[in-house]
């Protein structure tokens, strides 16, 4: 019995010990319910469970693995979560929510001093459990979504594949979100006041800059900071992780360019419903619909008054309470529309269009209550053509200087605000305020922030030690494979080449020769130095000549 | 001996997913233990339109318990973190237990096209105000 006891010692000491990071669900739920749920279910999108909690523990579970090929801490990351219900009505309510238990400053280790850090990271930072009394994370699910009195319509999908279908919701990226804030993303400061957190900032908030005052967070007073946290579109991140790699993440930012009665362009937020815009992008006369009902322009009426004149063209529409984008988009369509125009309704920058429609087949902008007005105005006056396309210069969710821009909206969204991507990114990211549905599991740009937050301080350090006497790039990025490094030499030298793991452990050693100068090419097969091919996640590749060094960040997907 | 190994291997099917151990029984305040173990939210709907208090949204005709959406007992006017302390260890670093008080939490609403519409919100009362919005609205 003795030796069947340390058996089962040993057993857990094994599972419970893992040799690097491992996300461990701490189940708070009693029997029979939560995480404990015994109704039978079928596996569903690649999760394994047959019942209803072991389904939940899955996905928690695989969110877990997510950021833990990102994050890889050697110190394990403990959640605890329970399955609970939660605010709730027919039509809304709470999902769930998740955040850090405790932070930490001037620690062994700390990238800054006097700068807060949740607990999950100081732990990485300094390879031990700081707080072993306390878990590093705490999430709170709703357990009673799809029952009658809570968002009736709807249950939550368990699946790993994104096919949620049009009622369910689907729980794996809501948890990566989540979990993505329990892990650092986010202000600690008050943006109602401009003060830190007890007399502090946190590491998040040494990135924040606002790009009309050129200050950083940090040496702002509080009123400026305020004040920061409203200026819509001017609030940026400037970490250098995320900003070099953002081309890698974000499209080119779409744009209404106008002639005629009206020369000029104007920034367009794009629709995840329509077609791609293009750079070469759609040209045609501008007609403002009129659908003959309430609000005449705002197209929610079927068929339009005017659709013999709006054939043909593009159709500009006021955005409505009433019906969706995707709504006004196939009404212009079926209008014989080339393009559709969608004036915001409310002040702040473009709308950004969200809805599923997949019959609607022509490009779909929206653009700013100004300039939108500016347009119809303009209509008034004259012809007013118009070209929507990309602009080939700049991204969709960076300022023109391509830095990632935060979300800013005026009047302030406390707790949204500034903990956010701005919406303005297209492809959608992980972390902005909405969960949108055209999400990846692959912690898009939003990974790269944790590079600049400081979660891995040695390739940081690498990064910081940069020349620009040799041209190095990577491509494509991300990349399933490992993609091509080119480099350009200004003279011969000797070079060595290496990648790096999140960790600062290097996997591959590509090169060390003297090579000419001129343009040379290395091609990375994803394999480390045993010919085994590595994981999805982050990469740094080091290029050393002498005393220059360059690096880069390559990201896998799975 | 079969039921013997039948718990070996359950127990090794048990990789990542814990119950929690009693070797790390935790020591949060009475303030952190109300926020993990809180009161049962009760559903809109379940509650008797005849309860003091109780009222009906006018809109949508939803039963809305003004109390049912109140912040868990913890009335905030300011920022979450605002009244946590920070203690200090002897070698200098400095921590704070937030207990749950800075969390960040989802919400949905159904839109007029039946799509759902995702928020983010980093306040309880800012997602029960969200809630409370849309029941009020019916999701315009």
């Amino acid at each position: 019995m003795r030796r069947l006891a340390l058996l089962l010692v040993a057993l857990f000491a094994f599972t419970s010990s893992p040799v690097h990071a491992t996300f461990v669900i701490v189940n708070l739920d009693g029997p029979g319910e939560g995480f404990n749920d015994p109704t039978p279910v079928a596996p569903v999108g690649g999760n394994p469970g047959t019942t209803v909690g072991q389904q939940r523990l899955n996905v928690f579970t695989k969110a877990g693995q997510i950021w833990d090929a990102i994050l890889n801490s050697a110190v394990p990351i403990r959640v605890r979560a329970a399955f609970d219900p939660l605010p709730c009505a027919v039509t809304s309510g709470v999902l769930g929510s998740a955040g850090p238990t405790t932070v930490e400053s001037d620690f062994s280790g700390a990238g800054f001093a006097a700068t807060w850090y949740v607990g999950a990271e100081a732990n990485r930072l300094t390879g031990t459990d700081i707080q072993p009394t306390f878990d590093d994370l705490e999430a709170t699910f709703n357990s009673v979504i799809g029952t009658p009195s809570c968002l009736t319509s709807r249950s939550w999908y368990y699946g790993y594949d994104g096919n949620e279908g049009a009622s369910g919701i689907d729980l794996l990226p809501v948890l990566l979100h989540e979990f993505g804030h329990g892990l650092g993303f986010l202000s600690l400061t008050d943006e109602t006041t401009g003060d830190y957190f007890a007399g502090q900032p946190g590491i998040y908030e040494r990135f924040l800059f606002d790009n009309v005052t050129n200050k950083l967070w940090i040496n702002m007073t509080p009123a400026e900071r305020v004040a920061s946290a409203i200026n819509t579109t001017h609030l940026v991140w400037t970490g250098p992780a995320v900003n070099a790699n953002a081309a890698s993440f974000l499209g080119k930012r779409a744009r209404v360019q106008t002639s005629g009665a009206l020369v000029g362009t104007f920034i367009g937020g794009q629709g995840v419903f329509s077609p791609a815009i293009t750079l070469g992008g759609t040209t045609g006369n501008v007609v403002l619909v009129n659908d003959g009902v309430g609000t005449t322009s705002d197209g929610c009426n079927n068929p339009f008054v005017n659709a013999a004149t709006v054939a043909g063209k593009i159709a500009l529409v006021d955005r409505s309470g009433t019906c969706s984008f995707a709504q006004q988009a196939l009404n212009a369509q079926n209008a014989g529309a080339i393009a559709v125009i969608i004036i915001n309704n409310v002040a702040g920058p473009e709308p950004q269009l969200r809805g599923a429609a997949p019959t609607v087949a022509i490009p779909v902008v929206g653009v700013s209550q100004p300039d939108g007005n500016a347009i119809r105005v303009a209509l008034g006056s004259g012809t007013v053509s118009a070209t929507i396309s990309l602009d080939p210069a700049k991204l969709a969710g960076a300022d023109d200087s391509g830095r990632a821009m935060m979300y800013a909206p005026n009047p302030l969204q406390q707790g949204s605000s500034v903990s956010h991507w701005d919406v303005a990114a297209f492809p959608n990211l992980l972390m902005e305020p909405s969960i949108n549905p055209d999400l990846g599991q692959n912690v898009d740009l939003t990974r790269l922030a944790f590079y600049d937050i400081g979660w891995f301080p040695e390739l940081v350090a690498v990064e910081a030690t940069s020349s620009q006497t040799i041209a190095f790039t990577h491509g494509p990025n991300p990349a399933r494979g490992g993609g091509v490094l080119r480099f350009q030499l200004p003279d011969a030298r000797r070079v060595q080449l290496d990648v790096f793991d999140a960790a600062g452990r290097r996997v591959a050693h590509l090169a060390d020769a003297i090579m000419p100068a001129g343009a040379h090419s290395v091609q990375w097969s994803r394999t480390d130095d045993a010919g085994r091919r590595v994981g999805p996640g982050v990469y740094l590749a080091r290029l050393k000549s002498g005393n220059v060094v360059k690096s880069l960040h390559i990201v896998l997907l799975d | 001996m079969r039921t013997i190994m039948s718990m070996i291997l359950l127990l090794a099917t048990v990789t990542s997913v814990h119950a929690e151990p009693a070797a790390r029984i935790r020591t949060h305040s009475c303030d952190i233990l109300l926020r993990l173990h809180p009161r049962a939210w009760q559903p809109l709907n379940t509650i008797s339109p005849r309860t003091p208090g109780m009222r009906l949204e006018p809109d949508t005709g939803e039963t809305v318990d003004p109390a049912s959406l109140s912040p868990l007992g913890l009335q905030r006017t300011t920022h979450p973190l605002a009244d946590i302390p920070v203690q200090t260890r002897a070698d200098g670093s400095r921590f704070a237990v937030l207990g749950g008080r800075l969390r960040s939490y989802s919400v949905v609403s159904i839109g007029p096209d039946g799509k759902l519409i995702p928020d983010c919100v980093h306040s309880e009362q800012e997602a029960i105000d969200l809630v409370r919005a849309h029941a009020k609205n019916g999701g315009r």
